[in-house]
């Protein structure tokens, strides 16, 4: 009994540490963007060229749609959204409707394309500053 | 008794770890406020500040994922929300960081981030093309691109054949 008296002690302590250390440190502007989700779509039919520009103006236009890049000869479609805004169900809706084909959405870590391992870029640290700014309220 | 004993002793583990986040922050902190004076003739402020780099970046990062000449190396990297934000952001604090703006990257260096993905020339020249193509799509005047990418190209010693 005493022991887990001991464990809740500090485990709560180092929580309070850690949410007063994420709310007084410095933080780099890029701590306060929204979050954001990339999109793939794909669709074997004719994408019209002029179609893809009237629906990225458009798309740009909606606030929860951060970028989008469309390439009609290939097919695909990439959409950067925020996910706190508005549902990956919702974004290929607006794709579908805007450039008037069907499009099937793709899991992209299942994409096996390039010449060697993965991009690592994302280390251990970077989790950990992404936990900080979760706990920081400057954020919110 | 023993409980406030406890209580006593978490608060000064509490208060003690408080304090050695507090210290280790006066030293970055005062590296971010010699960061945060922004000459305002530096390429960061000719580009338009935070928000048009982030502009410019997440079109850039866009563009990669829609290549699919390079994209297989990047799918990993942004297949889940936070880890797409995590780079993102990574590369908005490099852009910034580099081009002279309030900024401190701390991902890891490009030779570290590199090694072993044996990135070919064609794979980096397609990664440029990507972000010329953002460059372009914001209208960012060719003397800003020019200098962007010459704080860039260096980097490609880092990041190609390793």
């Amino acid at each position: 009994m005493k022991a887990i008296y001991w464990v809740l002690g500090f485990v709560g302590a180092a929580f309070i540490a850690l949410f007063i250390y994420a709310n007084v440190r410095q933080v780099n502007p890029s701590a306060s963007l929204k979050s954001v989700e990339l999109l793939r779509f794909s669709t074997k039919d004719k994408i019209d060229p002029l179609v893809a520009e009237r629906a990225i103006e458009k798309l740009r236009g909606i606030s929860s749609i951060a970028t989008i890049a469309v390439n009609p000869k290939t097919g695909w479609v990439t959409v950067m959204s925020h996910p706190e805004d508005i549902s990956a169900d919702y974004v290929e809706k607006l794709v579908n409707d805007e450039l008037g084909v069907r499009f099937t959405r793709h899991d992209l870590s299942a994409n096996t394309a390039g010449s060697g391992p993965k991009c690592p870029a994302v280390g251990p640290l970077s989790y950990a500053e992404l936990i900080l700014n979760k706990l920081n309220l400057r954020n919110s | 008794m023993r409980k406030s004993t406890i209580l006593v002793l978490a608060a000064l583990a509490g208060f003690s770890a408080v304090n050695y986040s507090c210290a280790k922050e006066e030293v970055v902190e005062k590296t971010v406020t010699e960061f945060r004076q922004v000459d305002p003739n530096s390429l960061y402020a000719r580009l338009g500040g935070i928000d048009a780099i982030t502009l410019v970046t997440n079109q850039f990062i866009t563009n990669v994922v829609n290549d699919n000449r390079i994209n297989g190396d990047f799918a990993a990297t942004v297949s889940s929300e936070s880890r797409a934000t995590l780079f993102t952001n990574n590369l908005i604090d490099q852009i910034c960081q580099g081009s002279g703006g309030p900024c401190i990257y701390k991902g890891k260096t490009m030779l570290e981030a590199h090694t072993g993905m044996n990135i070919t020339d064609a794979e980096f020249n397609a990664l440029v093309e990507d972000l010329v193509a953002a460059l372009n799509q914001f209208e960012v005047p060719a003397k800003e691109q020019n200098d962007l990418l010459a704080i860039l190209g260096p980097m490609r010693s880092d990041i190609v054949g390793k």
